[in-house]
């Protein structure tokens, strides 16, 4: 894929090249939207909200990197549907059953399945619903650093750019969702298979 | 500032979670890791961090339930109408008619150079030679007067047979003012048949002589000058014999040319302006159905 030559055709007004840059990254962009919601309905909504205005406004692309500009992009329209639920309580009430009964069945169905035992299977989606529980429970901007940086693997300087903020306040904000994090492993534990359980030294 | 109201666990948080990152100054990470070395407390917790870091890292990529591309409708861009099939007609006829006029203007300029090779010798030829006709016609028109006057006058017989024909050509134009009532009724004959023609006793006179002897009184100047000047004239009207017979010719073959090739040129040039035309209303149109 030539990405600087699909950009440019993009840019042009080509809504075909777009799509073949959405093709390339709605997997990154979506299990981003996807852990900071904590919902597929409202990833899904997340991400397509994300790729409308990357396309809007794909002319203030000023190169770097791309996979970079769309995250920063669909933060911020998780950003934007997180303030809507504050404002809303009930779809907060929502949000909090998605929470309590864990990710809904279809983006359970929709893991990535390696060829893998039933038993191994089963044991990797009820970790992976432990870690979303714990990260539902975590402040949005403390949430969003730790999923860009540990479930999407951007480097500190990445997360300051596309949250905006102080390479200081990401490395705090990191910081403490894991402290937050490690806690809540912690009333989990039973859940923790054991190559993750969190083993006291002797 | 803010560290200050921070608990010393959280501090060590922040220092431990920066140390998985590397993203600890060499300083402090040398020293924290001194630390580490010595302190059971801090390398459990060490520990937790990096099972949080792991568990993070390792979870499963959440396929997407469906693809996110753009319809124009959702890109906020009208409904693309389908392509007008006349643009790929108009597309093949833009193609002939340009390759039909660069073939016509080849042509009408090979054409051109072909035929412009020939005129421009004749041309110069015309030139050269139409000047001296022009400027002998006269003379030599004259040269009857003078010599029918001094014929008459004298009453020998002047111009032989070659000055007849030398003023042939010009008679033509010579003969009105001439021909009353001087010319017999052979027009090319000067003053009746007798006095021109064949005198009894007389030499064919060359021009000269018919010069010299048409004066008969003149002074010594008179005859010089009039020697001069029919010897003049004679030259001239010898020039004139030569470059008139040459030039007729040339000039006939091109006006002939000039009609033959005068119908295609026409053609050529007519084709010429029916394609340019046609090829500006084919990009126009095409222009246009693209835009829409």
């Amino acid at each position: 894929m030539d990405e600087p030559a699909l950009i440019r055709d993009a840019q042009r007004g080509d809504l075909d090249s777009f799509n073949r840059l959405v093709l390339e990254y709605q997997s990154p962009v979506y299990n981003l939207a996807y852990r900071i919601m904590g919902d597929g309905d409202s990833a899904s909504d997340a991400t397509q909200e994300a790729f409308i205005s990357a396309y809007k406004n794909i002319r203030s692309y000023r190169g770097g990197s791309f996979k970079s500009w769309l995250m920063r992009i669909v933060t911020n329209a998780c950003y934007d549907e997180l303030r809507r639920r504050k404002r809303r309580p009930a779809s907060s009430l929502d949000a909090l059953a998605v929470v309590e009964t864990g990710p809904d069945a279809e983006g359970e169905a929709q893991l990535v399945s390696e060829t893998e035992s039933p038993e191994s299977h089963a044991e990797r989606v009820e970790l992976a619903e432990a870690i979303q529980n714990c990260l539902d429970h975590l402040p949005d901007d403390q949430r969003l650093a730790i999923v860009m940086c540990d479930v999407q693997g951007m480097d500190y300087s990445e997360v300051a750019a596309a949250t905006r903020v102080a390479l200081g306040t990401v490395k705090s904000r990191i910081a403490r969702a894991r402290a937050k994090l490690r806690d809540c492993f912690r009333h989990h534990r039973e859940l923790l298979p054991a190559a993750f359980r969190l083993e006291e030294e002797p | 500032m803010m560290n200050l109201f921070r608990s010393p666990e959280d501090r060590d948080d922040e220092l431990l979670s920066a140390y998985l990152d590397n993203a600890l100054a060499p300083g402090d990470h040398l020293k924290l890791e001194a630390r580490l070395a010595v302190d059971l407390k801090l390398r459990r917790t060490l520990n937790e961090l990096r099972a949080v870091k792991t568990g993070l890292t390792d979870l499963p990529k959440v396929k997407p339930p469906r693809n996110f591309t753009l319809t124009p409708a959702l890109a906020g861009q009208p409904a693309r109408r389908p392509a007008s099939p006349l643009i790929p007609a108009l597309n093949w006829a833009t193609t002939v008619a340009a390759i039909l006029f660069v073939a016509v203007l080849s042509a009408d300029l090979m054409g051109n150079r072909f035929l412009a090779a020939p005129p421009s010798e004749s041309q110069v030829l015309t030139t050269q030679v139409e000047a001296p006709a022009a400027e002998a016609a006269p003379q030599v028109a004259l040269a009857p007067d003078d010599t029918q006057s001094e014929a008459l006058k004298s009453a020998t017989a002047t111009p032989d047979s070659t000055l007849r024909v030398l003023v042939e050509p010009s008679a033509e134009v010579a003969a009105p003012p001439v021909g009353a009532g001087t010319l017999g009724e052979d027009p090319y004959s000067y003053a009746g048949a007798e006095p021109l023609t064949d005198v009894p006793g007389t030499p064919t006179p060359s021009l000269s002589d018919s010069a010299v002897a048409s004066s008969e009184t003149p002074t010594p100047e008179g005859t010089a000058v009039a020697q001069a000047q029919t010897a003049d004239q004679a030259t001239i009207a010898r020039e004139s014999e030569t470059t008139v017979a040459e030039v007729a010719p040339v000039e006939n073959a091109d006006m002939a040319n000039t009609q033959s090739t005068e119908p295609g040129t026409n053609t050529l040039r007519l084709a010429q302006l029916v394609l340019g035309l046609a090829l500006v209303g084919l990009v126009t149109a095409s222009f246009i159905l693209r835009r829409k």
